[in-house]
């Protein structure tokens, strides 16, 4: 006879080491929460700092950290380091769409946080439209061709969304049409490429059709041009509110589904199986509460207009989530068939197997299924909403100030800055509104 | 995209330099230059072409392509060594200065405004060229095919003579691999 101690004693301790490295993700958590928290109260220097420290040993979440700390760099007065960073993490994120089998066999193992963090599908387009603004907040050289990648990338994404003959999930895809309207601006500003921004804009009002000012600026480039005689654009873009982020979350009708079907395989099979009482955990992404929708331009003290939504971060963000969610929660579904399969697969090689090494067994798969933790990873200082305000202005200095609103209500302070406008060019001013204050500063084109 | 499929740099490339070769060949002899007046000796250097830009009707956004189709023809009117090309970065200031569309300065009165700023950059010119492409799909059940047309307009903005030429690429797009296999020919380049 074969002694069952050992085993399930094994599986036992298998899973209370998994619970202690759970605990230890939650203290990383924390710290990444508390320089997140730094940022949204506008200490933007501050929360490089912590994440700076943050990184080495961040592991498995080292890519989201990037991408935490990038934001946190742009808006800090650092749009060339952001920019590198982004880059880097772009590149990863490609490579990692390849497919690992040992991360994806550990993942069935254990949880979706065994792998390596490859960006949802909206984050990997918004690096693009990151990397275009940082660009442009610096030499502005390579901004047209990130501006392009964005389209690019949407493209590939729901291209490559499902094998031929499947029904494809990202087919629906809500699309981010910031990326299209600066490929529109910039070519606008050459003053020789009216085909190509009238092309681009009529690509962000079919994408974005709450966009007003997208009607505008495509009847602009029509019939109209870039300026009149002395005069320059200003294009200021603010990131506004808190963006979408991953939680937790059971999904209950499917564990009491999946209780009543191992219910039923116990009764009727040779061993009994683990019952499902830890729920099974997946992400869901969700919208964050926000306190401030737009943002108030002044010029000289009077009012020059309201920012605009170009692209919805937060709707997208759900939208899209919801496409691929089934598949999500087949993953879920599909690690915890795997592991009642294993304790069943161990229960069949014990000869002899007593009533209580079963149920000794059935504890260890249920604290082994208890592990389980959905991998709520993912870039937490995107913003709500990008929006757009253009203006144009003749040529020299102009102060302007941005007051961050609820409607119409201002629920901020104003913070002030200061653009050159030149003759027939255009000017890029970009902030952060994740709350009532300012992240950072305001970051302008050519300084 | 152009490129995706069948025709792409390496297939667009030769329809150009033919395209500009042949068009410019026709303009090469009996052409007096920018600055002469009769009576006058003839100023030396070739005749000056203003090469406007690229204008894409077709169907599909063609990004950064274009820009090469751009260079292209500007390199070959380089290379010609009977014609002078203005620099692109004169052109843009030029249009950013009178802030006229590429597509208005064959109005006479706005061809003038843009003769005259380039002039003032000392860039004086004595042809407009303007490059466009269109397409025309034709479908048949699950493939469909694009022809390209890269049409290039030579104005003489001295007496108003025009030419033109054009280039055609065609692309086959093959929803199915039995519509490959049947588009399939080994003697296509």
């Amino acid at each position: 006879m074969v002694s069952t101690c050992p085993r399930w004693f094994v599986c036992l301790g298998v899973s209370a080491m998994l619970l202690v490295a759970a605990a230890g993700c939650a203290i990383q958590i924390g710290q990444v929460g508390d320089a997140r928290e730094l940022y949204y109260r506008g200490q933007a220097e501050l929360a490089v700092e912590q994440l700076d420290k943050l990184l080495p040993r961040a592991g498995k979440d080292a890519d989201v950290i990037c991408l935490d700390l990038a934001t946190a760099q742009l808006f800090a007065g650092y749009p060339q380091r952001a920019e590198q960073r982004l880059r880097e993490v772009r590149d990863r994120f490609d490579y990692l769409e390849q497919k690992d089998l040992t991360e994806a066999a550990l993942s069935y193992v254990l949880d979706d946080n065994q792998r390596a963090y490859a960006g949802e599908d909206y984050e990997k387009v918004l690096i693009r439209v990151m990397l275009a603004l940082a660009n442009l907040m610096g030499d502005g050289g390579d901004a047209e061709a990130y501006s392009l990648q964005v389209t690019a990338k949407q493209r590939q994404i729901i291209e490559t969304g499902a094998s031929p003959g499947e029904e494809n999930p990202k087919a629906a895809y809500q699309r981010v049409a910031v990326g299209a309207y600066l490929h529109g601006v910039l070519r606008e500003a050459t003053h020789g490429n009216y085909d190509d921004a009238e092309r681009a804009f009529a690509t962000v009002v079919s994408w974005q059709p709450g966009f007003s000012a997208g009607g505008f600026d495509l009847e602009r480039v029509r019939q109209g041009r870039h300026s009149a005689p002395g005069n320059g654009v200003l294009y200021l873009f603010a990131f506004v509110g808190r963006g979408p982020y991953k939680r937790e979350a059971s999904e209950v009708p499917t564990s009491a589904a999946m209780l009543i079907a191992d219910r039923i395989l116990s009764t009727i099979g040779k061993h009994s199986l683990p019952p499902t009482l830890a729920p099974i955990k997946v992400p869901q992404v969700v919208r964050s509460e926000n306190q401030v929708d737009r943002v108030l331009v002044s010029l000289g003290g009077q009012p020059a207009g309201t920012t605009d939504t170009v692209t919805d971060v937060g709707q997208l963000a759900v939208q899209q989530y919801q496409a691929i969610y089934p598949h999500v929660l087949g993953r879920a579904v599909a690690r915890r068939a795997v592991k009642k399969a294993a304790v069943y697969a161990v229960k069949e090689q014990i000869d002899g197997l007593s009533g209580w090494g079963s149920l000794a067994l059935d504890v260890a798969g249920v604290v082994w299924e208890a592990t389980e933790s959905a991998d709520t990873r993912c870039w937490t200082l995107l913003p709500d909403t990008i929006q757009v305000l253009r203006l144009e202005l003749p040529a020299g200095e102009h102060t302007l100030g941005l007051r961050p609103c609820r409607g119409q209500i201002p629920v901020g302070g104003e913070s002030r800055f200061t653009v050159g406008i030149e003759d027939g060019r255009n000017c890029y001013a970009l902030a952060c509104f994740p709350d009532a204050k300012m992240a950072g500063q305001v970051l302008v084109s050519g300084r | 995209m152009v490129g995706s499929h069948e025709a792409g740099a390496e297939t667009f490339n030769p329809l150009i330099d033919t395209a500009v070769a042949q068009l410019l060949g026709r303009q090469a002899g009996g052409f007096q230059s920018a600055s002469y007046t009769p009576g006058q000796p003839t100023p030396a250097g070739p005749p000056a072409i203003c090469f406007v830009g690229v204008e894409n009707k077709s169907a599909e956004a063609i990004g950064d392509f274009k820009d090469q189709i751009y260079q292209q023809i500007d390199t070959r009117i380089v290379q010609s060594g009977t014609f002078r090309a203005v620099s692109r970065r004169f052109v843009d200031a030029g249009l950013q200065q009178t802030r006229l569309r590429p597509d208005s300065l064959f109005v006479p009165a706005n061809m003038r405004t843009f003769v005259e700023s380039l002039e003032q950059m000392g860039q004086p010119f004595d042809y407009l060229l303007y490059a466009t492409i269109t397409s025309g799909t034709t479908e048949a059940n699950q493939n469909y095919q694009r022809d390209y047309l890269l049409t290039l307009e030579l104005v003489n903005i001295h007496n108003g003579q025009y030419d033109k030429e054009s280039a055609t690429v065609r692309k086959g797009y093959h929803r199915s691999a039995l519509g490959a296999v049947k588009s399939y020919n080994p003697f296509k380049n």
